[in-house]
């Protein structure tokens, strides 16, 4: 009986052939819509928290008025070195930040691109192996460039010398960064160098390193008993998910992507509603007669089951590839980090099958409650 | 039947009766239509919402780009300008490059240029006193000449930056600016000043908000060479012709600056935009699948829609109806549909969009032209899936559909 249930679901499909591709092609762009909308907000959300993301310390440290990673306030150094010496805290190691403008070698076009310096021996930034990094960056005037930086800059390659906010600096190789919304690419030097031009700059965030074995939550309880309170101590998680939770609630691109998100969504789920609904709905007398010849409901709902799972796989199969090809485009275009993650794919699998699901079976209990004969 | 629709074909060969004829043919038409779609209520309001959802996406779309192309050249708007003069370097209005100031001297000493104006652009910071916060600021700096200063805020409050250290902040600025009344003192690259105005321009795609201040003072603050400008604007004499004007000014200034008119400098800005910038190309990407999307919608609603009724169209085929009626019930169909669905896709369209501007101060707003690309492009949709549909139900055999 159930192969014979998966067989009619089919051939109900089937029965108008036009129909059956249109309600294909209708799911699959429902569920390319709800896809393409959750993957820009999310790879958005990736690039506003990506700092975050790369931070290799237990804990860090920003100044209090930072309450986003978009904001500018420093930390001033001394209360790194004043949390150094709070028990269970190995070190600090400061992170500068700011930027400078790159002369594109090829016609002295001068672009803005994203520094970053820290203690060449202690990156606090997982973005290469510690080792070749501290190798380059202890030689002064040598600065590493982000391979993944738009190719908007120019001609910049390992052994050659490049010009930065006037200063010539030697390029010794290559990090792993990637672009943001904002910043089209990054180098890395020394703090060496970075104050050796800035005089006076001060670090925008501390990374915390902990002793072995130290809690993380008693040295930060610690941490801030020790310090006045103009300093907020997070785990990288932490920054993380207050850099999204500030990026979907205050900031404009997130508030702009947030609301195409909620009506992708929105939209994918009535389309798939709305095609399994009229796939049903015009099908009723066949199962009006499938009642009246003495199958029971739930052999009826099996078979809308089957049909709008049918649907809605198929048409999820279809979306998926689609999107692939949009998605590589995207993070091709914009070297953002564009992609399809499982959560996405469950989220969306569980929306499309969902709402077919739902449509089919309350098309249906107009079958199961009426009397057949009236149906015709 | 068939002459009065071959009339409707040949307008000028009409005469009243057939006119007559034609009408009352139309209006059975129109007839036919809605009773098809009334017939089944739930029916129809499915089919109502799945015409609205691509409705209301396109319109969000379409809104949230033209907002963004608008906003990326919303400071160029402000002023007025016939040519502009910028460093062969420059690719959007964050660019780094200068030039001199010398070049607008010179342009202004060829025969149709009226008068020329200086405006700076770099990033910088604003620090807000009371709660120590630290926002990028996108530091704006301009000439005193206010005939070139279309926006009526910005023109009067160029009256109040008198002295060293007054500004006017962007009321549409991040929170974290703070206070911003008039007469508040705050840090703007680390140089106490005071608000003496306010105008309206939100650049949030590219800094957290904006400042206004004397070009006089802009060198100090930007800790840039007084000598340099991020563009030169132009006006020319009454009459000129900004295509001669511009090829004049390209002979007589050397090749570090480029000269171009009004509308070249704001199509490139937002050219360069939606083709480099991520949220530019994201925001492209997204209307180029909400058509896509759209279409597709659509054209499931109503083929699943026609398919239905192809048992009636099969019988008018076989009672003798012209194709031309039974083509016309179908486009009348989807068109009763749209136009039905339009008006709530609209409005839970613009519902949507004033929260978005309320949030976030896009100029996202439903337009007269939004309103109409929608339509048209709807309406276009909808004929071309209710054809395609059409044909092939109208090829078949009525027997065969009756079945």
């Amino acid at each position: 009986m159930r192969g014979g249930g998966l067989w009619l679901g089919i051939r109900l499909l089937l029965l108008s052939r036009g129909r059956f591709f249109a309600a294909f092609a209708g799911v699959a762009v429902a569920v390319v819509i709800m896809f393409v909308e959750l993957g820009l907000l999310t790879s958005i959300l990736d690039s506003q928290s990506h700092l975050a993301s790369i931070t290799n310390s237990e804990l860090v440290v920003l100044n209090r008025a930072r309450t986003n990673l978009h904001k500018w306030n420093s930390i001033d150094a001394i209360r790194l070195h004043q949390i150094a010496g709070v028990p269970g805290v190995a070190k600090v190691v400061p992170l500068y930040q700011g930027t400078m403008g790159v002369e594109d070698p090829a016609n002295e076009t001068v672009r803005r691109i994203l520094a970053l310096a820290f203690p060449p021996d202690d990156s606090p930034l997982d973005i290469g192996d510690p080792k070749d990094i501290a190798r380059a960056l202890r030689t002064p005037g040598t600065v590493l460039y982000d391979r993944r930086s738009r190719p908007i800059f120019g001609r910049i390659v390992p052994g050659k010398d490049v010009t930065l906010d006037g200063t010539s600096y030697h390029v010794a190789g290559y990090v792993t960064i990637g672009p943001d919304v904002v910043n089209d690419g990054a180098f890395v030097m020394s703090d060496g160098d970075w104050l050796q031009h800035h005089p006076g700059a001060q670090p925008i965030m501390g990374a915390i390193r902990l002793q072995p074995h130290a809690d993380v939550e008693k040295v930060r309880t610690a941490i801030l008993a020790s310090m006045p309170d103009d300093v907020a101590v997070f785990t990288p998680t932490e920054l993380r998910n207050r850099e999204i939770d500030f990026t979907l609630r205050a900031a404009p691109i997130g508030i702009l992507f947030g609301i195409g998100m909620l009506a992708g969504l929105v939209i994918g789920g009535l389309t798939c509603y709305q095609i399994l609904f009229n796939e049903i709905v015009d099908r009723l007398p066949q199962y009006a007669t499938l009642k009246a010849m003495g199958f029971p409901n739930h052999f009826l709902r099996r078979v809308v089951l089957e049909q709008a799972l049918l649907l809605s796989l198929a048409g999820f199969a279809l979306g998926v590839l689609f999107v692939w090809l949009v998605f590589g485009y995207l993070a091709r275009a914009t070297a953002l980090n564009v992609q399809l993650d499982p959560a996405s794919i469950m989220l969306i699998l569980a929306l499309a099958t969902g709402m077919s699901v739902g449509a089919g079976l309350l098309a249906l209990r107009r079958v199961v409650v009426t009397d057949p004969a009236e149906l015709y | 039947l068939r002459a009065s629709l071959a009339a409707i074909g040949r307008p000028g060969a009409r005469s009243a009766a057939d006119r007559r004829h034609a009408l009352g043919d139309a209006l059975s038409c129109l007839f036919v239509a809605v009773s098809n779609l009334a017939e089944h209520k739930v029916r129809l309001v499915v089919a109502l919402v799945g015409t609205a959802v691509p409705i209301l996406l396109l319109v969000l779309q379409i809104a949230f780009l033209q907002g963004a192309r608008f906003e990326v050249t919303r400071l160029y708007q402000d002023f007025r300008f016939d040519l502009a003069l910028v460093p062969r370097s420059y690719e959007f209005l964050m660019s780094n490059g200068t030039l001199d100031r010398v070049r607008l001297s010179e342009a202004a000493a060829l025969g149709p240029v009226a008068a020329t104006y200086g405006l700076n652009v770099t990033p910088s910071y604003w620090l807000d006193k009371a709660t120590q916060r630290r926002s990028s600021a996108l530091l704006i700096g301009v000439d005193p000449a206010r005939e070139f200063v279309a926006d009526p805020d910005i023109r009067a409050g160029l009256e109040d930056l008198t002295s060293n250290g007054t500004v006017l902040v962007d009321d549409y600025a991040n929170a974290d600016f703070g206070n911003i009344a008039v007469g508040t003192d705050a840090n703007l690259a680390d140089r106490p000043v005071t608000v003496k105005g306010h105008y309206h321009l939100g650049l949030f795609l590219y800094a957290d908000g904006s400042v206004i201040v004397r070009n006089s003072d802009f060198a100090q603050f930007a800790r840039r060479d007084p000598g340099v400008i991020s563009v030169g604007l132009v006006r020319l004499k009454p009459g000129s012709d900004p295509q001669a004007a511009k090829a004049e000014l390209v002979k007589a200034l050397p090749d570090d600056v480029r000269v171009l008119t009004h509308d070249e400098l704001i199509a490139a800005e937002q050219g360069f935009f939606i083709s480099t910038k991520p949220i530019g190309i994201m925001l492209w990407i997204s209307m180029a699948i909400a058509f896509l999307v759209g279409a597709v919608i659509l054209f499931q609603v109503l083929s699943t829609e026609m398919i239905a009724r192809k048992k009636e169209f099969a019988t008018f085929k076989a009672m003798g109806f012209s194709t031309g009626f039974v083509f016309g019930v179908g486009l009348l169909e989807a068109a009763v549909l749209s136009l039905g669905a339009f008006l709530p896709g609209l409005l839970s369209g613009a519902a949507i969009l004033w929260v978005v501007q309320a949030m976030t101060h896009l100029p996202a707003g439903l337009t007269v032209s939004l309103v109409l690309e929608v339509l048209a492009s709807v309406l276009g949709m909808s004929a071309l899936a209710v054809i395609a549909v059409m044909r092939r139900i109208w090829r078949a055999d009525p027997a065969e559909l009756c079945r």
